[in-house]
Parts: C-alpha cells; structure tokens; sequence
C-alpha cells in the first residue's frame, strides 16, 4: 500500500485535497498535516510514495519543508507537489529548483490533481 | 468575540466549511487591521509580521474561493493580496487612504460571505467589488525597483539562502540596509519537543530582532531529532545574541556582523527605542496620521545602553496580571478569616491576650496587603491616552467623509484607568465621537446662519474624582431638541402621551433602548444612534452614562466609570437571611432611617436628605427577600454615581470587608441588579449588587 | 463551473465520510447515572466536571425558580439547577444522599445540577440505545438499558436552557 502526506494549512483544501485522492482507484494510505511543523513530526516516522504540500503556512513554508525531505537520503526520489496560489513566477522557479516534482496552481480541477498524482505514484514501486 | 455566520439547512456540507474557514480567516484579518490602525495611531510601522499574515490571509482567501468558483470573492482578495505583498516587500507604502480601502474590501468580503450562507451572492455585488477594484488599482503606485540581491556578502549556508521565499530575501535586506547583523542559529531538538523549544527561541528573538527564515533538516542523532538553522537579524553581536538565548556560543554564526556605529549621532537616538525594527517615524509626523514611515537610515546601536534598555521593561499577558490580582484578592479575603479568628481569641477572657496579638500582626499583614494590593492594580493602569489617539484618528477620517469643519480637542490623556476598562471605553466613546460628527454638529452654512464660528468643537476630557475617572465629550453643535424626543418617545410607546417629564428625564430618554433606530435618527436631530448600547456597556463596567444639552448651544455627554475592576472594597449588608455587598466607591453615606425621614409621593418613596429628596429603593421589595422581618429602622445606604442619588434600605450593617467580583456561571448570563458574586472566606456566595443598574432603574422609575 | 460543482460534491462527501468515522468510535457511551425521586436518570459523563456534596445556597433574585441560587466552589461562582423542577417533579427538601453535579456546559460555562443521589457509571452500546417514549420537550433523549429496567438519557443542552422571563 502506498502512503500520500497531505501537507495544508486549509482546513478545507486539506479536506478537498485528500477527498480528491481517495478518488483515485488505488489502495492508498493517507496522512494529513495542518502546518509544517506536523509533517515535520511525521515525515521521519515513516516513508512516504508521495507529499502534497501548500506553499503559504504560518510556521515553515513549503520550500523550506521541500528542503528538508530532500536532505533526507530516504526521501531522495519521492515525488514531490506543490499546491499553491503562488502567482509568482519567481517562488514556482525556486519550488521546482529545489526538487518538486509538479506545481499545481489554485484553482485546479478534480482531474487536474489526480492526472498529476496518478502520473507520480505509478512511477513508484508500491 | 467571533461573528457566527447564519447556516442554513440547505446548504451543502462542503459550502458550510468553506463558510467557516473563509469567516475565521476574514476574523483574523480584522483583529490584525486593529492592530496596525493601533500602532499607526501611535507613530508606529506596521509590524513586518503582522502585514505579512494579513498578505497570506487575503492569500488564502483567493485559494479558496477560487477553488469553489467563486471569481467574483477570488478577485477581491487577488486585489486585497497585491496591495498588501506590496507593502510587505516595501514596494509601496501604505497610507490612511490605501488602508481604508483595505478595511472596505474587508467588510465587503464579510457582507458577501453574509450572502453566501443566506442563499447566494446577490448579482450587484459584482459590480461593488468591480468598483472597488478598480479604487484598489488607482491608489496603487508602481512598483520601484527591487535593490540587487543582497546574498553574495552574506557568509551562510547556500541551502538556506536558497529556500529564502521572495518575502524573506526582503525582510534580509530591509535587516541589512539598517545595518543589523545577520547570524546562523543551528539547534537540535527531539522531535517530540521541537515546537515549544522553536516557539520559545522565535519569541525571545522577537524582542531583539526578527527570525527571517526557519530551515529543518534531518538530525544528525538519528530519526528522534530534528535539527534547525535559523537565520535571525539583530543588532545585537553573536555572543550578546547566544546570551539571550541561552544557547552555546558556538550555536550562532555572525553571516554578517552588525554595522559597528558608536560614534554616529544616529547611535545615540537608537539608545531610547528598544525595538529599533518597529522605530518611529520623524517626531513632527502627526500622531492621527496612519501613514508609515519610509525604512529610515540605519540606526543601530549593539551597545550596553541598548542591551539594557530592552531588559528594563518587560511585557506582561494581561491574564497573567488578572491572575496575580485573583490572588491579591484571595489573600485579602484569606487576611478577612484571619482577623475574625483574631476577634473571636480577643473576645474569650482565656485567650484575650493572644487574641491582642494576633490582632497586632494582623494589621501589619494589612498594611502590607494593602501596599501589594495597590502595586498590582497600579501595573495594570495605562493612560487613556491609546483611547485618545484613536479617536483622533476616527475624528479626521469622519472630518473628510462628512465634510463637516471641526476640531477634536483632547484634554486629560494622562489619567489612567484599568487596562481592561480602556479596552471597553473604545466602542462607546467612538460611538459617542461619531454621534456628534454626524448629528450634532450643523454643517458650516447652518452654524454660519445660527451665529456660530463655522468651526465646530468637540472636546473630550477625562478627569480622576477620588475612585472614578469621569470622562465628559462636549459638543458646541445644535443640542437636542427635548420636544421631538418626546413626540419619537410616545410614538414608539415608550412614555404616555400626557407624561409629564422634567426636561432632564426628557433628555435621559436618549438612552432608552428604541427611542430611535439607525437610519432615522437624523430626523431627530438627537444622539439616538446606539445610546442604549453606550449606557449598558457602561454599566457593564460598573460606570454611569449622563447626558446634557441645552438647544442651539451644544451637548455634552458624561461618562462615570471606577478606576479599576479586580478588587473592591464592599460594605456588606444583611436584608432578612441575606447579605449582599455594595462597591464602597458608590457609598456616599450611611444614615439611621427614621421613619419621619421616609415619605410616600404617590407611587413612589422618597428620603429626605438635608433638604434633598432621593429616591428610595427598599433592597428587601427589589429582590423580594421573605426571610425574618424588615427592620423598623432601617439603614439608608446613600449610593452616588455621577450626579443621581439614591436611598437604599437595608435591614442591617455588616461590615466592610475587600472582596473580588467574579461572574455567575450558569443558564442565566445576567440578572437585573446584580453585577455578580464574591466569596468572604466561608465557602459562601454573597451577591454583589450592580449600583449603575439599581441607580438607573430607579431614575426610570421615577421618570414613568 | 463543472470545476466549482465538482469541488463542493468532493468537500461534502469527505465530511460524510469523516462523520461516519467519529460515530463508529463513539459507538460506546459512558454515562453518569443518577436518581430523582427514585427513578434512574443519566448524563453523559464527557460533560461531568466533577461531583460535589451541596454547600451553603445563596438565593438570586429575579431568575426562574429552577434556579436554587449559586454556590461558591473553590471561588468559582455556578448557579444550581433544580433537576427534580426541570424534570417537571414537585420540590422536596434535599436528602443527605444529595449531591451537585457540576456540568460543563458548549461555551464554556459552567452549571451546578442537584440531584438525589449519584449512583454508577453506566456504559452503553449506540445501538442499544432506544428512542423515549413521548416528547417532554426534547429534555430526555433516549433511553438506556439497566438490569431490568431502563435509564432516562437526559440532554445537557435543554436541561440548563431555561427560559430567563419565567422569573
């Protein structure tokens, strides 16, 4: 079985976003984090196939908690998204150059999300 | 206390959340407005982190509502978010006119939120929101030139300039262009704890600095751990810094020392701002005047004199200081148990000498009770001067919205109240502020015709009388015209038709709940506005609301308020089996009723007081007390607040004892002449009467 | 729009779902069960703070006449509620078996509730759980099995909503 954190500081864009993914015809095992500091407590745990995160939290970012699952050899190859209303080009640049895999721009549809999601997770070995 | 939006059954599960979180955010917006209007009022920049949370709030919201399709909410808050990541990267800076579009957009996004939980967002709502966008775009400037990147003379890691977000990199350099040093914090924390040690690290930093930037990396000590670089600027130096930490030397690495400037006078000005990130701007700008300095030319001082100023003063929770004064107030009663016990030994023949004795230290105890007791409410005073600024502030803003020409004059800014009753004074003096702008005050033309100079004033003034502060807001506008208030009086069913009432209880129906309602109260010429809400917030604080006006000359309304809350001094009195106690700050005198001194006057009593009548309240018919038998004699209790008497009868004197008021919980928020319960020392509630509402209950019931 | 439609469906079934979950694992109930007039009456016990012998009542005036007065606990002032008045049963003087239950009320306030007398903690099955037998103003929601007989589930929520005109 596959595990998927979800990392977002919405209550409601976590709810969706891991309503979104259990969609998916897959068996998958899903955690959600409400903010940086509580993926930060799960990450080492356990290893993750996929991590969703938003950009915008108030404790660490995304790109700082980007930086620090691929400073850890476990999480080398684990696909990374970005979910973000990031209009700025500048902060899309920075979050693919420190290793995200997809950056996903609010508002994204249903099939937007899971074409990117199913797209990395088959790349993985489960 | 947080608005509940309406829900409707027949939304869906998934609207309802996205109602909730989208309330919340926007609540949180509004509290951190207060707060940057507060700090604007004072002179102050608008905190980099509170601009910055107010950024992702409106950040948020667009993500929302652009994921439920709401575009029209979406680019609201897209208009909301620009505006505010300008000023938070410096690229514009705001002004009184930009913030006030801020607040619409608030509000508006609140009315739409409204909407959507009633059914859905009315069509012309588009079109306000177009309107306002487009308001948004002409008062935004265009954007300066960002300064060249500032990283290459900064000695840190690369991984943690390189996940630096677009408002962190500004942050280092608005920190570098003022000259602080830039340092690496690392630390290692078990992963169970890390929160509260970060939590406790980035506050203490708070208070020299700023934290910049927090990047996790896995700990070297296997899964368990987690460790952190931190980058922080402060002008303190790397080992002042590790002090203030509490951390080895060896934790912090100087990325770029502070700009060493003994000797500039610049150096001597930092010595008096402890928080030189939040410095004010020039002395000459206006202390109304919301808008924000420019970052100014670097001003640091790493030097002792700065070191020490910043740990002179500390900052206190306002629970931590109710707390302290719970138990001041605790003890006081504690002290109560000890001189009965003390009488009670001196009263029995076989311990008369130890009983003196106890008596002796008891009272020294006292004395330094009483020392403990000022002290602690002394550190809750703060000036009314926060109050002041705001209206100030209120005063212009209404001042170009109504183009009415007039002056606020502002007198007694240093008298100091209980930090909790300022917080509370706000509402009702911003209503009494605007009440006057808006009907009080004649437009230039009408106060040229009448005579007047074509400037109007209001002064506020606030004055300490013994234990109460009274605070007066005198306009020289139109006065209210007592017929009218009698002819909306009698059409809202509120007096008779043939009532026949002084011009003052004509007046003191201003206050009435109902005399008049938004909307209308122009007509009325009067300061009808929420007047009732003004006199039972008032009332809830344990003051007094009064007003005067005299037609064509102006009005003034009087505020009565005690200096502070925690702790009473209480006359204690017994009625039948009961015992009730009364704030002694509203005890004018005690007397012996004779009954040649009581005086029926139709349906109402009255005590003559050296050739006064006062209004009697018999404390044992109001509370409908059946236990033992009234006393022939009763005592009269004279109760004053502001300028109106009253006689309350009570069976007997208990004593004066300190006592701390606190709420009944329960079913019934509140009771009608009851401002709530205090324990003396045996396990048992004694209710402690609410003066305002018995003083105001029985004036009405003499005006009826 | 399809984007927007398909968003709220989403949200609403993952609330479902989410609902469902949080019943299962409160599918048993733990409740206080006490007496009045010697029938068996229960609250829930996640809203029991604590259980205390009555103490010294101080009247209130102008409240309604289910409230006995308010008492002082450990400086804490909480109004008392006569749960033999709001169970529609004629006023005794209380028994020595008497106690007050302090209730911790949704927003935070708290209530005393005088009973007869306070007997064991009862756990129950959701789904044994039956529905009372008329409506008495929705004060009782349920009833659970006890031995051979049953208890009367007594809402929190309605028992302290008193109507404050009923002085």
């Amino acid at each position: 079985m596959q595990r998927v954190l979800v990392v977002e500081d919405s209550q409601t864009m976590r709810e969706w976003i891991a309503a979104a993914i259990e969609e998916l015809d897959r068996p998958l095992k899903l955690d959600l984090a409400a903010s940086g500091f509580e993926a930060l407590r799960l990450l080492p745990r356990q290893v993750y196939d996929l991590v969703v995160t938003d950009i915008n939290m108030p404790d660490i970012h995304g790109l700082e908690l980007i930086s620090f699952i691929r400073s850890d050899p476990r999480y080398a190859a684990t696909p990374l998204v970005i979910v973000s209303t990031e209009s700025s080009e500048e902060d899309r640049r920075r979050g693919l150059a420190l290793g995200a895999n997809a950056y996903l721009v609010k508002p994204f549809s249903v099939p937007d999300l899971l074409s990117v999601v199913e797209d990395l997770l088959a790349g993985v070995k489960p | 206390m947080a608005r509940r939006l309406k829900q409707t059954a027949t939304r869906s599960r998934g609207e309802r959340e996205f109602l909730s979180e989208a309330e919340e955010i926007l609540e949180r917006m509004r509290d951190d407005l207060g707060v940057c209007l507060e700090r604007a009022s004072s002179g102050d920049e608008f905190a980099p982190d509170v601009l910055n949370r107010l950024f992702r709030s409106a950040h948020s919201l667009k993500g929302l509502s652009g994921m439920f399709g709401l575009e029209v909410l979406a680019e609201l808050a897209h208009k909301v978010e620009d505006l505010l990541d300008a000023w938070r990267l410096g690229r514009s800076q705001p002004t009184p006119e930009r913030f006030a579009l801020l607040e619409e957009s608030v509000a508006l996004f609140g009315r739409a939120l409204e909407q959507l939980a009633a059914g859905a967002i009315a069509t012309e709502f588009a079109a306000a929101v177009a309107e306002l966008n487009g308001r948004i775009d002409a008062a935004r400037s265009a954007p300066p030139v960002a300064p060249p990147a500032a990283q290459d003379v900064l000695d840190a890691p690369a991984a943690l300039l390189r996940t630096l977000t677009e408002y962190e990199e500004h942050r280092l350099r608005e920190s570098l262009a003022r000259g602080r040093g830039i340092y690496v914090i690392t630390v290692a924390f078990a992963l169970a704890s890390f929160e509260e040690r970060l939590s406790e690290i980035s506050s203490a930093l708070r208070e020299v600095g700023e934290l910049l930037s927090t990047l996790p990396s896995p700990g070297a000590g296997g899964p368990g751990e987690i460790r952190f670089a931190l980058l922080a600027a402060t002008e303190l130096d790397a080992a002042a810094l590790a002090a203030r930490l509490e951390l080895e030397p060896s934790a912090v690495h100087a990325a770029r020392a502070p700009r060493a400037s003994a000797n500039t006078p610049a150096a001597a000005a930092a010595v008096s701002e402890p928080t030189p990130s939040n410095a004010p701007p020039q002395a000459n700008a206006s202390p109304a005047d919301a808008s924000v300095a420019a970052p100014r030319e670097p001003a640091p001082a790493a030097d002792a004199a700065t070191l020490r100023s910043v740990s002179d003063t500390v900052r206190v929770d306002i629970r931590k200081l109710d707390e302290l004064m719970n138990l001041v107030g605790e003890l006081a009663i504690e002290r109560g148990a000890l001189s009965a016990f003390a009488r009670k030994l001196a009263g029995d023949p076989a311990s008369v000498r130890l009983g003196a004795e106890l008596e002796k230290i008891h009272k020294a105890l006292d004395r330094k009770l009483q020392e403990l007791q000022a002290s602690v409410i002394d550190v809750r005073m703060v000036p009314l001067r926060q109050v002041f600024d705001k209206l100030a502030r209120v005063a212009k803003r209404l001042r170009l919205d109504l183009h009415k020409d007039a002056r606020l004059e502002l007198a007694g800014a240093d008298t100091e109240l209980d930090k909790l009753i300022v917080e509370e004074l706000v509402d009702p003096l911003m209503h009494i502020v605007r009440n006057a702008f808006d009907h009080a005050l004649e437009t230039p033309e009408e106060r040229a015709a009448a005579g007047k100079p074509s400037e109007g004033v209001i002064r506020i003034e606030a004055t300490q009388r013994g234990n109460d502060v009274v605070i007066t807001v005198a306009d020289d506008g139109r006065g209210i015209d007592t017929e009218r208030v009698r002819a909306k009086a009698v059409e809202r069913g509120l007096i008779a038709a043939a009532a026949q009432l002084s011009q003052r209880e004509l007046l003191d129906l201003v206050f009435a709940p109902g005399l008049s309602t938004r909307g209308e109260v122009t007509e009325t010429s009067g300061r009808g506005v929420g007047m009732d809400v003004v006199r039972s917030n008032v009332a809830a604080l344990g003051g007094l609301a009064a007003i005067e006006s005299r037609l064509g000359a102006g009005t003034t309304v009087t505020l009565t308020l005690p200096i502070t809350l925690a702790i009473i001094q209480a006359l204690i009195v017994g009625v039948g089996a009961e015992r009730y106690a009364i704030p002694l700050n509203s005890v004018r005198e005690v007397l012996i009723a004779d009954p040649a001194s009581l005086q029926r006057s139709g349906s109402r009593e009255l005590f003559a007081l050296r050739g006064d009548a006062l209004p009697v309240l018999r404390l044992r018919d109001e509370f409908g007390v059946t236990s033992g038998a009234a006393a022939a004699k009763p005592f009269a209790v004279i109760l004053g607040l502001g300028d109106a008497r009253l006689a309350l009868l009570v069976d007997r004197l208990d004593g004066q004892r300190d006592a701390v008021i606190k709420p009944m919980q329960g079913p019934i928020s509140s009771v009608r002449g009851i401002a709530g319960a205090t324990e003396l020392g045996e396990q048992s509630a004694v209710l402690v009467l609410d003066i305002a509402a018995l003083v105001t209950s029985a004036q009405r019931a003499e005006a009826a | 729009m399809s984007n927007a439609a398909s968003s709220w469906d989403v949200l609403a079934r993952a609330a479902a779902t989410r609902e469902a979950a949080a019943s299962e694992t409160r599918a048993l109930r733990e409740l206080l069960v006490f007496s009045i007039d010697g029938a068996p009456y229960a609250l829930p016990i996640e809203r029991i703070r604590e259980i205390v012998r009555p103490r010294a009542l101080t009247p209130v005036p102008h409240v309604p006449s289910a409230v006995l007065g308010v008492i002082s606990l450990r400086g804490e002032i909480l109004q008392v509620l006569d749960t033999r008045r709001r169970l529609g049963l004629a006023a005794v003087a209380s028994a020595r078996a008497s106690r007050v239950i302090v209730l911790n009320g949704e927003d935070g306030r708290v209530t005393g509730l005088l009973v007869d007398a306070v007997h064991e903690v009862l756990r129950v099955e959701e789904s044994a759980l039956l529905p009372p037998t008329n409506a008495d103003g929705g004060l009782i929601t349920g009833l659970a099995p006890r031995g051979a007989g049953f208890v009367s589930l007594i809402s929190p929520e309605q028992l302290v909503e008193l109507d404050a005109s009923a002085a």
